[in-house]
Order: C-alpha cells, then structure tokens, then sequence
C-alpha cells in the first residue's frame, strides 16, 4: 500500500514509548548529555548540550564515547 | 583488463568468511579513531569567554519528535541563553545555524531571547537557516551566511491540517505577520521586499516563497554579510571589545 499524505509521519503512524524511553537527558560532571542506553546497561553519548566549546573538546564525551551513571 | 580481473577477484573473495578479528580488547586509540575518526582535538584554555549556541536539524516546538529527527528543542536552548546573560565570565555568544525551519512559536521565543540578549552576538548561517530559521538567524547583533548557504522564505502553514474555518485563517495570517515584523525590525529588509519574495511563485516548484542564497540575502538586506567562521569570530570579538567601551564608559 502506498500511502499519498500532506500528514507528518509521526501524525499518521504514532511512534511508539518505547523509542522515546530509550534516550534521556542527564547531567554529567555538570554538562548536560543526551545519551541513550544500550543493552549493556551503559550510556552511549548522543549529544552535548552545552555552549561552552570546551565541552566539545573533552575526550570523555566524543560522539559514541561510553558513560556510566552511577 | 587489470581492473576487470581484480573486480571478479574482489567478488570472488566476497563470498569467504571474513577472517574472525582477533578477540582484543581495543587500545584508547583505537578507540578514539573509530569514535571520532582522528585521534586528537586541540584544546582551549580553561576559560572560553565566547559560548556558541548550534541550532540544528528541526525546531521542535510542542510536539515530541521521534529520536532520528535531528531537533533543537527550545527547552534546552533556553535555559542555556539565560545562563549566558548571567555568567559574567561570558562576553559573547556565537549562533551557529544550519536548520530546516520548524515551530513557529519556539522559534519566535529563540529568536527573542537572542534579540534581548545583552551580550554580543553574532549568527553564522551555514548550509541553510530555512523558514523559521530567519528570524533567528537576524536576531542577533551581526548576521553572516556562508556564500553556499540558502535560506527558504515562505509564508507559514500548518503542516498538513486543513484551514477548515475563517479564524483559523486569520489566526495563521497573525501568526505571519509576527514573523514578518521581526525580521523586518531585526534586518535591513523592507516589508515589502520580504513579502514580496515570501509570495513569489516559481522559484520553488510548486509552492510559493524564494530560496535565497548567500549573496542575494546580503543584497536583500536580510544578512549583514557573507563570510565564514573566522570574520564571525573576528567580528564578534569586535564588539564585544565595544561592548566593554560602552560599560567603561557607563561607570565613569
């Protein structure tokens, strides 16, 4: 079936919890992260969300770098 | 014929088991290469008296979008622009922009947030700053583009949803309307002249508006200038530096 719509795809097919609980925004030695979860319990980096440039430059948070929260 | 030997050789190889890699765990560098493909960043000084705000991807407003959308969400950046406006440690703020438009309202509220920003500011438009996109990119104090970015001007509509009654209408076309002013007041463009590349027909196919590159937006008067990072830079320190006069002056 081919759907022709103006709609947003998330409006014609509602997009499930599951995808939105998988990702989560956390505070990290002060620098809010977006990380997501994987299935070794441990974080993967997303996202910096900060605007200070040296928190891009900080090795601990380089794009797919690991974190744990404890 | 060399070439065509060692394609069917690579196909040939193709349908062997890949050598199993060796159960090691990775060295840091390693590590390092496949995260961020080098293995090395330069480092600042502890201090950074320049912030830089990266609004990317789609600007999301009330509705939640899925986790591949690449959003900015107003309630990050929010909070993040009062922090600016009151860490004294921070002389300048930095708008990086690359977006392809997004909630109205949230992007009026950036927008206003950055145009009351008492700190210096400058915005650089790189790939594109698309509908909603400018208002925020002609908030800040200067405006850059890149020569190859563009920006998309086109009136406001509700993605989908049909107009079904007259107040819906004039709702929407308030809605613009505020847009417009902003820009207007912000820019060097007349109301006119935005309007009229607003309703312009055949420059996007099928729809109405005008994909303004680079230099037409420095002609339009929409952006202050073309450049790239480092006249940004150049020109955020700049005032910042006139910005430390006028305080000077103030206490005097």
């Amino acid at each position: 079936m081919i759907l022709y719509t103006t709609m947003p795809l998330e409006l014609v097919y509602p997009i499930e919890e599951s995808e939105f609980a998988k990702r989560k925004t956390v505070n990290y030695d002060g620098i809010s992260l977006i990380v997501e979860q994987d299935e070794n319990q441990a974080y993967r980096v997303i996202q910096v969300l900060s605007t200070n440039p040296e928190h891009f430059l900080d090795v601990r948070f380089q794009p797919g770098a690991k974190i744990s929260l404890s | 014929m060399d070439h065509e030997y060692r394609w069917k050789n690579a196909e040939g190889d193709g349908g062997q088991e890949p050598e199993a890699p060796k159960e090691d765990k990775p060295s840091p560098l390693m590590e390092k290469i496949q995260q961020l493909g080098q293995t090395n960043v330069p480092q600042l000084s502890q201090d950074s008296k320049i912030h830089c705000l990266t609004i990317v991807g789609q600007i999301e407003g009330h509705m939640q979008l899925p986790p591949q959308n690449k959003t900015t969400k107003y309630e990050h950046i929010i909070p993040q622009i009062v922090a600016i406006e009151q860490n004294p440690k921070i002389e300048g703020l930095l708008i990086i922009l690359n977006t392809v438009g997004g909630d109205v309202e949230a992007g009026l509220a950036i927008s206003e947030m950055l145009a009351s920003l008492s700190k210096p500011s400058v915005s650089l438009v790189l790939g594109g700053g698309h509908s909603i996109g400018v208002p925020i990119a002609v908030s800040c104090d200067y405006s850059f583009i890149a020569e190859t970015a563009t920006m998309t001007i086109h009136p406001i509509r509700l993605t989908g949803l049909v107009i079904g009654v007259p107040q819906t209408f004039e709702y929407l076309d308030k809605m613009q309307e505020r847009v417009v002013s902003f820009v207007t007041k912000h820019s060097n463009i007349s109301e006119e002249k935005f309007k009229e590349l607003m309703f312009d027909k055949g420059n996007l196919t099928r729809d109405i508006g005008t994909n303004v590159i680079g230099n037409d937006a420095v002609k339009y008067g929409l952006i202050d200038e073309v450049g790239g990072i480092g006249q940004a830079m150049k020109k955020l320190n700049e005032l910042i530096d006139l910005n430390k006069e006028e305080n000077e002056g103030m206490v005097q």
